[in-house]
């Protein structure tokens, strides 16, 4: 199917009490004034998302983190004016993975991203913040973003200067989940310089934190690299291991 | 039977409470200098329509967007003037399916058409919306429009203009919808 010159080609209206359901397969959505498809809030029910072209609209994708995971691979995002997958807030609360596609993830809200669920980012994703924003991973949440040193993954700011966003935390996360490698973090630390980083921690002894940083670059914050709220004895267990860090203002860790 | 010439050649007047009630088969509608046949609204029980040719008219049918579903393939719709069907904004409230014609379906009216019922789409089919219009799937409605890689579904806006505000073929899934897209 072939849907066109819409302002928002495919779009839902749905609440958590009357969902709406829909599956879209080998469609191509195109010319939209402003999206190629809107999905208004985490309570749309896409069955499946399959094999669908989203091109040379204003921009492809507008959907809330929550469904960010159903958006795969075998479907063509690029070719748009503003080539981004526009994210906005609504907390992960599933499961999920998000995929490697043929453009750049897009937190355009100016808020915390709440990560509640295990969430795996696959290699070469580019994720672009927005002021402001921030990912935190909470005590029922994970976040695993394994790269390679050919296809890292990046964390950004939209703006390439130091404290443009918040960074990604650990909020009293104890899963072994929580793995950075091969990934580059920059621009972010906003905040206090001396208790803010590109990656921060919040721990107690009862109720840890624990991740690991391995073979990737931390640069560009606006306060620390990482920044370690306390050590094993406070409840935060950090592996930093084979990262190259610079221009971070308060220091490396 | 054929009927020729008119400005209307087959017209319907209709009411809720006094529908008008009719059956056409193997008849010609052509010459009008308007439409070869007028479905007044969803009031009018089309008993049948069946291998019917609507040529030769300046537009070969204009029906309430309830009633497109008793247009069939067997009849020939081409070879008019403005060669669509003319469709008018009015609930689809009974489930139905849109076939595959000869021509596309122009949804003329400005205006939000609400899907209130299955509505199935067969492969190939073509629909062309007007500036302002859209097509809204409510909680009691469904699309399912399954297309083919040799004949997809193409949903377009009358004018192939991406100026905000202008032609809107927008699909708009709503609660409870369960709906197909392909």
């Amino acid at each position: 199917m072939t849907v066109e010159y819409g302002v928002i080609n495919i779009g839902t209206v749905s609440f958590p009490s009357d969902p709406a359901r829909l599956s879209i397969r080998n469609t191509v959505s195109r010319y939209a004034s402003d999206l190629g498809m809107h999905i208004y809030d985490s309570s749309v029910q896409l069955g499946s998302f399959e094999n669908n072209t989203l091109t040379l609209n204003d921009r492809p994708v507008k959907l809330p983190a929550e469904m960010v995971g159903v958006l795969g691979s075998d479907s063509q995002y690029s070719g748009n004016t503003d080539d981004r997958i526009h994210v906005f807030d609504q907390d992960i609360v599933t499961a999920q993975t998000w995929k490697k596609l043929d453009v750049p993830y897009y937190m355009q809200d100016s808020s915390r991203y709440d990560v509640n669920a295990a969430l795996i980012i696959d290699a070469g994703v580019s994720l672009e913040f927005n002021s402001g924003s921030k990912l935190q991973v909470s005590s029922s949440g994970s976040l695993m973003a394994i790269g390679t040193e050919t296809d890292p993954v990046l964390f950004t700011g939209l703006e390439q200067v130091p404290g443009y966003w918040g960074g990604i935390e650990f909020y009293r996360s104890n899963s072994t989940d929580n793995q950075l490698d091969y990934v580059i973090v920059e621009y972010a630390g906003a905040g206090d310089p001396l208790s803010s980083g590109n990656i921060t921690s919040v721990c107690f002894p009862s109720t840890p934190t624990r991740f690991s940083v391995t073979n990737s670059v931390i640069k560009d914050s606006f306060g620390w690299g990482v920044y370690r709220y306390g050590g094993e004895s406070d409840g935060c267990y950090i592996t930093l291991t084979n990262n190259t860090y610079s221009n971070n203002a308060s220091g490396d860790f | 039977m054929t009927v020729e010439y008119g400005v209307i050649n087959i017209g319907t007047v209709s009411f809720p409470s006094d529908p008008a009630r009719l059956s056409i088969r193997n008849t010609v509608s052509r010459y009008a200098s308007d439409l070869g046949i007028y479905i007044y609204d969803s009031s009018v029980q089309l008993g049948s329509f069946e291998n019917n040719t609507l040529t030769l008219n300046d537009r070969p049918v204009s029906l309430p967007a309830e009633t497109v579903g008793m247009l069939g393939s067997d009849s020939r719709y081409s070879g008019n003037t403005d060669d669509r069907i003319h469709v008018f904004d009015q609930d689809i409230v009974t489930a139905q399916t849109w076939k595959k014609l000869d021509v596309p379906y122009y949804m003329q009216d400005g205006s939000r058409y609400d899907i209130d019922a299955a509505l199935i789409i067969e492969a190939g089919v073509l629909l062309e919306f007007n500036s302002g219009s859209k097509l809204q799937i409510s909680s009691s409605g469904s699309l399912k429009a399954i297309g083919t890689m040799a004949a997809p579904i193409l949903f377009t806006g009358l004018e192939k203009t991406r100026v905000t505000g202008m032609a809107s073929s927008f699909i708009v899934v709503t609660a409870l919808t369960i709906s197909w897209i392909m």
